[in-house]
């Protein structure tokens, strides 16, 4: 799973959420690191919604632009919890070596 | 930029996207892309739905080239299959001696009449006949 499709996963498990509020969500929950443009954010909602993660839940318009809403399903919820504890399990796997000063001899030839 | 000029722009981007998409999903695309734009940037948006749009169209030509390639490939399998079918020969060869051979030349003569080619060979008091079809 993509960085940007996780996080979007991750923004949408509060409540259903339009396109424009997925996206500032990410950047939000992301530090400003990850800003989705509207090309990718509907590639992945589309990419997600075809994977049954995300489902689109309603439509309406506000300010003459439509806006439709998604909101995660069962499969979505338990693909995010998944992924998270394979980040959590990796990043302490990594985090025991980082930080330590190497003690190992070097072999010889 | 005017509001007008970027919904314009970004209207224009929106070809990108194959006729389909744009006609299931272009309003709700349109829209993101505006209010997006609005906080970072109309190039941005409008270089986003130009990719987006070509990597959509990209995705369909793939999924019609492998429709256009199976197609090919059942084509030809069935094509070689039946030119094999045509082209299968099959042979059935009897031997006889003295007598028995008026029987086996009532048999060559029967398979004859129903569009088999019949040949006799004779090594010695052996007769063989060896009958083919195509």
């Amino acid at each position: 799973m993509t960085e940007q499709a996780l996080f979007i996963l991750a923004s949408l498990a509060l409540g259903e959420l339009h396109g424009y509020g997925i996206a500032r969500d990410v950047e939000e929950l992301s530090g400003g690191r990850v800003r989705l443009t509207a090309g990718t954010l509907y590639g992945a909602l589309n990419r997600l919604t075809a994977d049954g993660l995300v489902t689109q839940s309603r439509e309406d318009v506000v300010a003459g632009r439509r806006r439709r809403y998604y909101r995660l399903t069962a499969a979505g919820q338990t693909a995010l919890a998944d992924e998270t504890a394979r980040l959590r399990s990796l990043a302490t796997a990594l985090g025991s070596r980082s930080g330590v000063r190497p003690n190992r001899k070097p072999r010889l030839a | 930029m005017s509001a007008r000029t970027r919904r314009r722009l970004l209207a224009l981007c929106l070809l990108a996207y194959p006729r389909a998409v744009r006609r299931r999903d272009g309003d709700h695309l349109a829209g993101l892309a505006q209010e997006l734009a609005e906080r970072s940037g109309v190039g941005r948006e409008a270089f986003s739905l130009v990719c987006g749009g070509l990597v959509a169209r990209a995705a369909g030509i793939r999924r019609w080239a492998l429709v256009g390639i199976g197609a090919i490939t059942v084509t030809a399998l069935t094509a070689g299959f039946v030119a094999a079918q045509g082209v299968a020969v099959r042979v059935e060869v009897q031997s006889c001696s003295d007598r028995e051979c008026r029987a086996v030349a009532a048999w060559a003569a029967g398979l004859e009449r129903t569009g088999w080619r019949c040949d006799q060979r004779s090594s010695g008091e052996d007769v063989a006949w060896q009958c083919t079809r195509s």
